[in-house]
């Protein structure tokens, strides 16, 4: 399967160990993700604040690129990419005087061609044998707590690939890898987003609540699939223990990291020693 | 036929066949719910779609609407 | 003789005159051939509109009538009557709809709606003019009614027509008659006891000499028309020869095995030969063929063995008996959404502890499966804390029903109250959206709820989860505009209130609309709340939308006043508009036969003299009692020799000519 890859800003910093583990993933699935040429920024959180029309414009640069690359469909792993591109998809899809009004702005037109599928449900998808036939050191007796946040699979009419309410994807993924899910209460909870950066005191709050029902759960470890959910439970971490007094020691990984290593890739290449959490106590659990 | 070359807007003249029981009482309805559409479909009330004859619809068009809408 | 036709347009107040330029309709109009006369009024409808039409008529020596007004649906038969009045035969009239199709929905371009009236006026012309006098017949009416379905509705509609002196089947597709209000414990505003008031309604029904109880039945067929309907239901096996058993309970004691009662909502077990609970109507058991161990696998018998009367029949079959009714009344009733499949926030039903209202019905109900101990699913505990979530499938465009169920915000407030009386230190949280308490004394009962100590929140609830034995609830308090976290014992949904399951087959066999949600749809919403569009069919309580209790049997009592009516008449006038075969053109092909839904058609013989001998030939023959006008028939008749009363081949064909004029 060939993909549109579109990296996303994150990927260069704080997600990079996500992008290492991607695409070591998808080598061994055979997925071949071909970056988008003079990709640029997706829009974030912060375009559709200031103009809905530059909302829709940023993300479809990108996807007019796509289009002309003549793979069918777009994939990244970032939640925030993802869901910009899918709502401008849909969008200059569904809306013939946008896509007009936006393509003359871009100046890469998109006619509205593309599927966009989050990388999620791109390695979701693949055959489940295919993806067991690579695990060759399955994680087995690892308990981990799939984490969803928000972004990546709602508002539904625009994800629209998994349960809104109980999303099963990464869960799925991470049975085939030979771990044990969890069912646990808090995979849509909010993580905070950028509150983490912005307003640190309101998003520990927001974040210690994910943590202590992970931890309540039994969970060994958690996984995600956004950089900045990775950003709070991992990085912040410490600020919660710091400012709510809480002694957190939990590990959180992008899921292809731990894809990655039932499929026998070393922990340097998946980019493990970026964390600032303790990620040994998961090495020695699965050996 | 009221196809005017000279005039760019083409605003068919349709005749329209409605069952009493379904569509006659659905045009009803979007009277009621105050909906909108273009004036230039007119009904006729019947029975039953299945009394619409195929020489009704000939003679619309022989009589020269541009439509015939049967509906039931 | 020259054609004499008077043209009435109506105003309707604004609705026509609005938009439609009226004056101008009756000038463009009025030299149209044949019109002696052409007039406008405000409305057509009313006794002076009436009374001009008739004046008119009378003094313009009109032989035929044009009202331009609304749709025929509404005003069709009052018209008639008024030309009737007149001395005119009530056939020598057609309408104009310029409003439901005009007026109403062109009101953006006056000049457009104003040209649309005139063309749809000139139809109504062209049509009258072609029309000749049509006379009624009378058919016989059958003198007995069926209600479908018999909860309190259906029991309070066959009640009041028994008591009117005319027969009723009661029909139930249960094992017992009763429905929803015998399930619930108390209600609102004045707390009876919901058994206490519906088991003795349900007994006289039973003893009511003019009803017969079907239970465990269904109806599969209905063929004919009002006054005269054909029936066909099917008696399910029960299993047990209910003209031999005494109810005396052996079997159902000694039953080996037990299953979830859907009496109970699950709350409760019950045996497989089973009796739904305690004062059923009739007070015999059925067995469930689905997990009775001798009728899945030949073992065990228990129950026939112990039978002191040899009731229990294993061969027993399904039946269908045949009826005659002349009037129909549908009470199917509701259920409640399955909100399982639907809200996730709420568990989609994994956790025990979030029930529905009616569970709560049954756990606070002192001859549920606790006996009245509230006591949650899970663990048996009594609960401190319970949250009451309202509106769970109503009001909610976006997952599940836009309106609103109408008894939840009351039974709702009921059950705060049971809480706060029934559990010491008990704690009752309800979520809301509005509270809507119309009804009598219904804001007064509310209001005490509120005193007594229940917390009302306004806002939704976002998600529930299980922590350790509590469900934490998570949700917004909107007036005080922060988040809400409360640690709950058990949950209690109003979940909405949408047809019963198996309404729209009901739908299909009577002939009835359903609207889109599922619900019966009366004839008009507000003047005939009770009847269908369909003859001799009539609604009553939830099936036509959610209703409480003193609703619900208002609006039974008034079906029944109608098919007492109808049913008080010896026969009734049939429809003219029939199809009529003109014996001279019929070939005696027969295809018409072949089209007929209704098998109205038969062939006859006739005689005919041709050269001055008999001949004997085969013609079709329409039998007006089941003929009910479609026209099928003479789109299929090759020769033209079937046509239809009211809408003949040549009215119609001038209404065509005068749109495309």
């Amino acid at each position: 399967m060939r993909y549109a890859y579109f990296p996303g800003c994150s990927y260069h910093g704080t997600g990079k160990e996500y992008e290492l583990s991607t695409h070591a993933v998808a080598k061994k699935l055979g997925m071949e993700l071909v970056t988008i040429p003079d990709w640029s920024c997706c829009g974030a959180t912060a375009s559709h604040g200031k103009s809905h029309l530059l909302n829709i414009a940023l993300p479809s640069r990108n996807l007019g690129i796509a289009e002309g690359m003549g793979i069918g469909e777009v994939t990244t792993g970032c939640a925030a990419c993802y869901q910009q591109l899918a709502n401008a998809n849909k969008k200059m899809i569904e809306n013939e005087d946008l896509r007009n009004k936006v393509n003359s702005i871009t100046g890469k037109p998109y006619k509205g061609t593309l599927k966009v599928k989050s990388i999620v449900e791109a390695i979701g998808i693949v055959d489940p044998e295919t993806i067991k036939s690579q695990v060759v050191k399955p994680l087995t007796g690892l308990k981990v707590a799939c984490y969803y946040g928000c972004l990546l699979v709602r508002p539904p009419e625009i994800t629209g690939f998994d349960d809104p309410e109980n999303p099963m994807f990464i869960d799925n993924i991470m049975k085939l890898a030979g771990a044990e899910v969890l069912d646990w209460a808090h995979k849509t909870e909010c993580c905070g987003a950028s509150l983490g950066v912005s307003n640190l005191d309101v998003a520990v709050r927001m974040i210690d609540r994910i943590l202590a029902a992970a931890v309540e759960s039994d969970a060994d470890c958690i996984a995600v699939a956004c950089p900045f959910c990775h950003l709070n439970l991992d990085w912040h971490q410490k600020s919660v223990n710091r400012k709510l007094g809480k002694s957190y020691d939990i590990p959180v990984f992008y899921f292809t990291e731990l894809l990655g290593l039932s499929m026998g890739i070393s922990p340097d290449e998946l980019g493990f020693k970026t964390h600032f959490t303790d990620t040994k106590k998961v090495l020695s659990v699965v050996g | 036929m009221s196809i005017d070359t000279e005039n760019k807007e083409f605003y068919p003249n349709i005749v329209g066949f409605t069952c009493n029981w379904c569509s006659y009482t659905g045009a009803d309805l979007a009277g009621v719910s105050r909906m909108k559409y273009k004036p230039n479909v007119k009904v006729i009330r019947v029975p039953c779609s299945g009394r619409v004859n195929p020489a009704f619809v000939l003679r619309a068009f022989q009589k020269g609407a541009d439509g015939v809408l049967v509906s039931g | 003789m020259a054609k004499r036709i008077g043209l009435f347009i109506c105003w309707c107040g604004s609705n026509i005159g609005g938009v439609v330029d009226v004056p101008r309709v009756v000038e463009e109009t009025k030299n149209y051939p044949g019109v002696a006369f052409a007039t406008d009024y405000k409305y057509m409808c009313s006794e002076p509109g009436q009374n001009l039409i008739i004046s008119k008529v009378k003094e313009h020596n009109l032989d035929r009538v044009v009202v331009a007004s609304c749709t025929p649906m509404l005003h069709e038969p009052t018209f008639r009557k008024a030309i009737a009045r007149a001395g005119l035969n009530p056939y020598m009239f057609d309408m104009a709809n310029i409003r439901e199709q005009c007026s109403w929905v062109h009101s953006n371009d006056k000049e457009a709606a104003t040209q649309k009236a005139i063309a749809l006026v000139k139809r109504a012309l062209a049509k009258v003019s072609q029309v000749e006098p049509l006379f009624e017949s009378s058919i016989p009416i059958t003198k007995k009614a069926l209600v479908v379905g018999a909860g309190i509705a259906g029991i309070q509609v066959a009640l009041d027509i028994a008591d009117s002196g005319h027969e009723v089947i009661l029909l139930e597709r249960e094992s017992t008659i009763g429905g929803n209000m015998v399930k619930l414990d108390k209600t609102f505003p004045t707390m009876d006891c919901s058994a206490c008031i519906s088991t003795p309604k349900m007994v006289q029904a039973a003893q009511h000499p003019n009803i017969t109880i079907m239970t465990y039945a269904e109806l599969v067929d209905v063929q004919g028309y009002i006054g005269n309907f054909e029936i066909t239901i099917k008696q399910k096996a029960r299993y047990v020869d209910h003209t031999i058993c005494t109810g005396c309970g052996l079997c159902t004691e000694k039953c080996p095995t037990k299953v979830l009662s859907s009496f109970e909502l699950g709350m409760g077990k019950r045996k497989a030969i089973y009796i739904e609970f305690p004062q059923a109507v009739p007070n015999k058991p059925v067995i469930d063929p689905d997990n009775c161990r001798y009728l899945k696998n030949g073992k065990c018998g228990i129950c026939k063995k112990l039978c002191p009367v040899g009731a229990v029949d294993f061969e027993q079959k399904d039946e269908l008996i045949e009826e005659k009714v002349g009037a129909i009344v549908i009470a199917t009733g509701y259920d409640l959404i399955k909100w399982e499949e639907i809200y996730g926030e709420y568990g989609y039903g994994r956790f025990k502890d979030v029930i529905t209202g009616l569970q709560f019905e049954r756990l606070v109900n002192a001859s549920g499966p606790t006996n009245g101990l509230i006591q949650r699913p899970s663990d048996g505990k009594e609960p401190k804390t319970v949250v009451f979530i309202k509106c769970v499938g109503s009001r909610d465009e976006a997952k599940a029903k836009e309106y609103c169920s109408r008894a939840c915000c009351m039974y709702t407030a009921k059950h705060a109250h049971q809480v706060i009386e029934k559990i010491e230190g008990g704690h009752a949280y309800i979520f809301y959206m509005d509270v809507r308490t119309p009804g009598k004394a219904y804001d007064e009962f509310y209001r005490r709820t509120v005193d007594e100590g229940a917390q009302y929140i306004r806002g939704r609830v976002s998600k529930i989860y299980q922590s350790g034995d509590k469900l934490v609830v998570m949700g917004a308090d909107t007036l005080l505009g922060s988040a809400v976290h409360i640690e709950a014992d058990l949950v209690v949904l109003a979940t909405a209130m949408v047809p019963t399951e198996g309404s729209e087959k009901i739908a299909q066999l009577a002939g009835v609309n359903i609207d889109k949600d599922g619900f019966f749809i009366e004839a008009h919403p507000k003047l005939r709340p009770v009847e269908t569009m369909t003859g001799g069919v009539f609604l009553a309580g939830a099936c036509q939308g959610p209703k409480d209790i003193p609703d619900t049997v208002s609006q039974a009592s008034g079906a029944a006043a109608k098919v007492a009516a109808l049913l008080s008449n010896e026969e009734m006038a049939t429809d003219p508009m029939i199809c009529h075969i003109d014996e001279k053109m019929c070939s005696g092909c027969l295809v018409c036969k072949e089209v007929c839904p209704y098998k109205a058609i038969s062939e006859k013989t006739i005689t005919e003299r041709i050269a001055g001998q008999p001949v004997e030939r085969m013609v079709a023959s329409v039998n007006t009692g089941l003929c009910q006008g479609c026209g099928n028939c003479t789109v299929a008749c090759r020769a033209g020799a079937a046509n239809l009363k009211g809408y003949t081949n040549l009215q119609l064909l001038s209404e065509v000519d005068a749109l495309c004029r």
